[in-house]
């Protein structure tokens, strides 16, 4: 038996520090439900996912039961739908996207990621199709998500896709404009997008995987901020590295609890494992927030001076911990900063001390970007355009992926509050600076991929 | 410990011609000397320690091991040698001949979980988590317990047989829970090992 002290350490982690699995994705190929009749498509696609997943929800909650600690979500990730309806106009797109819903409804997961597209050098007209689908498909529909690679380290920024995003992000904002624009929640625009991110909205299978794959995004910001906040209640002088020291001892623990759930489903419904994200994901729950990490660490207001370098270390130190304990690490594995999903973000960003160009700056250290951020509904698509070009700039440049989720929020200002529920949690509107930015947007093309060399 | 020496268990060997086994217990106040003096004892007697478990537990000492020795030695005798090993009076020792018996558990195989649980202390808890584990056939290998500022903390091994329902039992605690104050968590071993062993959660399979 593990020595009496570890035992309690780990029950603590559960049942005190909410430690849980924070999603159990099933990667599911849809690659041969392609189908000129989109009725047969449709079909075809509901029968693979209720084949595929039927079980999933039964097997998680078996699992959970064995170990005692929850699957928060259950989720599927599926080939982009840009390469299952080429061909088919955007009323099909919506219909294959309304298919998703109802089997993910079907299989009992909350959401299904996959409406999705590869366009970091250029747009096929299926994709262009898709992105024009996604008002419709956004508003439409509940549980299906979507992402586009609009950039990448090879092949450089896509602007023209940007611009075309800019304008669908406001025209799905003003779809959804009764719940504060929600329908932009479902979408993240990328550069460098995995193909095994367990997390929504971004997750999608990528075509590297294989037929049916598990993979698994753990949580733990309560398990991290808790450990640190007992290392400074030890009384010992401590150093940073005392405390990056404890961040990876957890991410060590949070991970292997990932990947011995997720092994053990995969198994129990025939699915090959992929991969734990190591990511530290919050909720809006208090106790459960990034923020509070950085918090614990010593920042006293979020998005002041130390917050970056704070975040750095913080990230750096869970993918120590985490690619010690496990081989199978992919996905985003990084800190998420989504404003409106953790509450000491939000706090500070309603504060004033989190500003947008700050929030930009911590995102080059850390995953996965601009994430849930809520800005003015009279933002112009251009504006739009050129936040997600600075960010996917950030990603590309430095080799790693970034992304945007960024929701024009209809009729309000900066300050009001963005309310979108549940794990959506809510965000005040931040503040936009007008850079008239719109010659160099409307410009258009691509920018190029940069120098992989003279990296200084 | 004896049993994980180097080329396997020791019990696995065949015993010597005309040997037997026994089992002894001894419990004593705790100081230096206590397993130095019973395996003196044992080694006079010509006898070879094969098992051993030895715990202290607030000041008491108390072990258990086994033991082969030649066929002519009887319980009795091996008993007032430890007992007289120590001072007068001060080593309460049982001894019995060894008997290989089948598992308790026949042919089913056994699942380690581990459950953890706290209430307010007070007389009869540990019966009562032993009674519901004992009426769903599951067997206690390990049990820890303390009192700390007042509340009662137990780590209890368990051997869950196949075809027994751990969500059952899970109910059944949650019962207690609500009936007792009894806030208990049973939770397969392997959870424990996965987040403290440096051994990859692919091996836990193989060790089993």
């Amino acid at each position: 038996m593990p020595a009496k002290e570890h035992i309690l350490a780990t029950v603590r982690m559960l049942q005190e520090e909410h430690l849980d699995v924070r999603a159990v994705t099933l990667g599911v190929d849809l690659c041969d439900c392609a189908d000129r009749d989109p009725e047969r498509m449709c079909r075809l696609i509901r029968d693979k996912i209720l084949r595929k997943a039927g079980n999933l929800v039964s097997a998680c909650e078996q699992v959970s039961r064995k170990y005692g600690i929850p699957v928060v979500n259950r989720r599927l990730a599926v080939s982009p739908v840009a390469n299952i309806a080429a061909g088919h106009g955007p009323k099909e797109m919506l219909r294959v996207a309304q298919a998703l819903d109802s089997a993910a409804g079907e299989a009992g997961v909350d959401f299904v990621g996959g409406f999705s597209a590869m366009v970091q050098k250029g747009l096929t007209d299926s994709e262009r199709t898709l992105i024009d689908a996604l008002p419709q498909v956004l508003s439409g529909t509940t549980r299906v998500c979507a992402s586009v690679n609009a950039a990448s380290s090879r092949a450089g920024i896509n602007v023209d896709a940007l611009l075309l995003l800019g304008e669908r992000i406001l025209e799905t904002a003003a779809l959804t404009a009764d719940r504060d624009g929600f329908g932009c929640c479902k979408l993240v625009v990328f550069a460098n997008i995995p193909e095994d991110n367990p997390f929504m909205a971004g997750g999608f299978k990528g075509q590297g995987e294989p037929e049916t794959v598990i993979n698994v995004g753990v949580s733990g910001p309560g398990v991290v901020k808790r450990a640190i906040e007992r290392l400074r209640q030890s009384g010992v002088k401590l150093t940073l590295a005392d405390i990056a020291e404890e961040i990876k001892n957890t991410s060590f623990r949070v991970t292997r609890t990932g990947e011995l759930i997720g092994r053990e489903v995969a198994r129990l419904i025939g699915a090959e494992f992929g991969i734990v994200d190591l990511s530290l994901a919050p909720t809006p729950e208090v106790g459960d927030s990034v923020g509070e990490i950085l918090q614990a660490m010593g920042i006293g207001r979020i998005g002041g001076p130390g917050s970056t370098a704070a975040l750095a270390m913080l990230t750096d130190a869970v993918k120590k911990g985490g690619t010690f304990a496990s081989s199978s690490v992919g996905g985003l594995s990084g800190a998420f900063i989504p404003v409106a999903e953790d509450s000491a973000l939000s706090t500070a960003a309603a504060g004033g001390t989190l500003t947008l160009e700050k929030l930009e700056a911590m995102t080059s250290v850390c995953s996965v970007g601009l994430d849930m951020v809520a800005v003015p509904g009279d933002v112009s698509p251009e504006t739009l355009a050129a936040i997600m070009a600075d960010e996917l700039a950030i990603g590309v440049v430095n080799r790693k992926t970034t992304a945007v989720r960024i929701i024009p929020v209809p009729g309000k200002k900066p300050g009001d509050m963005a309310v979108f529920g549940g794990l959506f949690g809510q965000a005040p509107v931040m503040r936009v600076q007008d850079g008239a930015s719109a010659p160099f947007i409307r410009t258009g093309g691509r920018i190029p991929a940069p120098l992989q060399s003279l990296t200084n | 410990m004896v049993q994980n020496s180097p080329g396997g268990p020791v019990a696995a060997r065949e015993p010597l011609l005309r040997m037997k086994e026994f089992i002894v217990s001894v419990m004593a106040k705790d100081r230096p000397g206590i397993v130095a003096a019973v395996s003196g004892a044992v080694a006079a007697l010509g006898g070879n320690i094969t098992h051993l478990s030895q715990t202290v537990l607030r000041g008491y000492f108390t072990i258990i091991l086994s033991l082969e020795a030649e066929d002519s030695l009887d319980a009795e005798t091996l008993r007032e040698r430890i007992a007289a090993s120590g001072g007068p009076g001060e080593f309460q020792v049982g001894a019995a001949p060894f008997e290989d018996t089948e598992p308790w558990h026949g042919d089913r195989l056994l699942e380690r979980f581990v459950l953890t649980a706290r209430c307010r202390d007070r007389s009869g808890i540990i019966h009562r988590i032993s009674r519901t584990l004992a009426e769903a056939s599951i067997n206690i290998d390990d049990f820890y317990a303390y009192v700390l500022d007042g509340e009662l903390i137990m780590i209890l091994e368990l051997g869950v047989p196949s075809g027994v329902s751990v969500p059952e039992i899970q109910k059944d605690l949650e019962r207690l829970a609500e009936e007792e104050g009894i806030v208990a968590h049973l939770q397969h071993e392997d959870i424990f090992r996965a987040t403290t062993e440096l051994q990859a959660v692919l091996r836990l399979g193989d060790r089993r």
